[in-house]
């Protein structure tokens, strides 16, 4: 994953990361807007997502992905955020809805599983579902075995079913 | 592994081996069944998150930007006291700054009213007789304008004028303690009332000089109602009238003093007395010698002393009175007015009243 193992130097970085955000910022921003439903968030969980990229690139080496690991940065990043969003909210209502609003029902539920999964478990189904990478690419982004990155997917798959299961019949 | 065990493993939470994970590999590559179920797992999951509609939107332009200048090391990063919270923390500090100004002003305040309060009542605690004499005011000694002075203040005044002082209704006098005076200022309020006191009217005379004698003499003025010492000081004017109307029953003849030139008939004028005139002297008509005689009422109530002539004798109906000739007309006459009485002589010709 790694390609370089001495980070590069300060301005290397800079440019670096700043031809990664002209090359990724919309496929990121839209992920962004995917997963969290709001654009306006998703533009302030872009800068952030730079800046810990920044942050990070000082410190290890380039990735060979680095448009899936910028994406398992803004993914952590949005489930931090839908947690701290999910402390603060109330439950909405359950009325008759039109399509489009049970729609938008549908995905909040959504998000409420996956911040109710396990950190590692919604990062594999973000990373798998969402961003549309192969096993392979997960366990390579996440330096872990193949096999494990499996059953480590399969069990967040029969978890997120059962935790939607159970949203959906309420 | 077989497919129970699988499904154990899927429910598991705990960290996957590393062998255990093969074994699971190894068990999917042979069994159908759970191959199917695996998939139709993902497949559920990838039909979930397919409800987080894909967005064609595009970030902002501005921020944009300002990610790639913040990136490029263009633009300062952003400072304490420009965050949000330092911010609040301003308008905390703020917020102090302003309720300790208004404590400390208030405080301020507390400690120099006393100081205020003081001034104006020690003179007042000093000469405690100009404050007794203030402590009784009276209507006159309120001023007509309305001033908000402390009574202190008012003390070098005199509490009672000379020419105040002469009317009736000035009662202020100083008293034998003195009070305590307060040291707070007193709202006085204009008043209308006039400083002289009114007249005392005619109508209303002290109710100790109240006769209820019918007499044509002039109403005293207040000034003379005044000057006479008492009410108890004229007795017979009160009791001129109920024995001048006596029915006179005596035989005998009355006596005259003999500078009268005017014989008596038994009216006498009343008021007469009071004015002084020597030409009436008052007559006293003596009392029947054979004694008051009652007079029996059915039903009227007994009297308990018969030596002392009742009251309600008088004027009342008595016994035939056989040897007076002479009319009872005592009907009071104004002695400027009084004509001549005739001559008790006249008086045995006129016939009796008796049937």
């Amino acid at each position: 994953m790694v390609v370089d193992s001495v980070p590069l130097a300060e301005a290397a970085v800079r440019e670096r990361l700043a031809a990664w955000f002209d090359q990724y910022n919309l496929a990121i921003f839209r992920y962004l807007v995917r997963l969290i439903g709001d654009e306006e968030q998703a533009a302030d969980l872009l800068q952030e997502t730079f800046t810990k990229a920044l942050v990070a690139l000082r410190t290890q080496a380039l990735p060979n992905n680095p448009y899936a690991w910028l994406c398992r940065i803004a993914g952590n990043l949005v489930i931090d955020m839908l947690r701290r969003k999910r402390r603060w909210s109330w439950l909405p209502f359950q009325t008759s809805t039109p399509s489009h609003e049970h729609a938008i029902a549908t995905a909040q539920d959504v998000r409420d599983c996956l911040v109710r999964l396990n950190q590692r478990e919604a990062e594999l189904l973000v990373m798998a579902h969402c961003v549309g990478l192969s096993p392979s690419e997960i366990a390579e982004l996440l330096s872990e075995n193949v096999s494990t990155v499996r059953v480590r997917l399969h069990r967040a798959r029969h978890r997120f079913r059962d935790l939607y299961t159970g949203e959906s019949e309420l | 592994m077989n497919c129970a065990e699988i499904k154990t493993m899927l429910a598991q939470a705990t960290d996957v081996a590393p062998a255990d994970a093969a074994a699971f590999e190894q068990h999917l590559a042979t069994c159908q069944q759970c191959n199917a179920l695996l998939t139709e797992l993902e497949a559920q999951t990838e039909q979930s998150f397919a409800l987080l509609a894909q967005s064609d939107a595009r970030p902002p332009i501005a921020t944009v930007a300002a990610i790639h200048a913040q990136i490029m090391g263009q633009t300062k990063q952003t400072r304490f006291w420009q965050t949000r919270a330092a911010r609040l923390l301003q308008l905390a500090a703020i917020a102090l700054l302003v309720a300790w100004v208004g404590i400390e002003a208030r405080n301020r305040l507390q400690t120099t009213q006393p100081l205020i309060a003081q001034l104006p009542t020690t003179p007042a605690s000093a000469s405690p007789a100009v404050a007794v004499v203030q402590a009784t005011p009276t209507l006159s000694d309120v001023a007509p304008s309305a001033t908000t002075l402390p009574i202190a203040a008012t003390t070098t005044q005199p509490a009672v004028t000379p020419s105040q002082a002469s009317q009736p209704t000035m009662v202020a006098k100083p008293l034998p303690s003195p009070i305590p005076v307060v040291p707070t200022s007193v709202q006085v309020q204009p008043t209308t009332m006039p400083t002289n006191p009114p007249t005392v009217p005619v109508a209303s005379p002290p109710l100790a000089t109240t006769i209820p004698v019918p007499t044509d003499a002039p109403v005293p003025s207040p000034e003379a109602t005044n000057q006479l010492p008492s009410a108890t000081a004229m007795p017979e004017l009160s009791a001129v009238p109920t024995e001048a109307p006596a029915p006179t029953k005596e035989t005998g003849p009355t006596r005259v003093p003999p500078s009268s030139s005017v014989p008596t008939t038994g009216s006498q004028p009343t008021a007469s007395a009071t004015q002084g005139l020597p030409t009436m002297p008052p007559i006293a008509t003596t009392v029947p010698s054979q004694g008051p005689t009652e007079t029996v009422i059915p039903g009227s109530p007994t009297p308990t002393e018969p030596s002392l002539p009742p009251l309600t004798a008088i004027g009342t109906l008595g016994p035939p009175a056989t040897s007076t000739p002479t009319p009872t007309s005592v009907a009071p006459t104004p002695t400027d007015s009084l004509p001549p009485t005739p001559p008790p002589t006249s008086t045995p010709s006129l016939p009796t009243a008796t049937p």
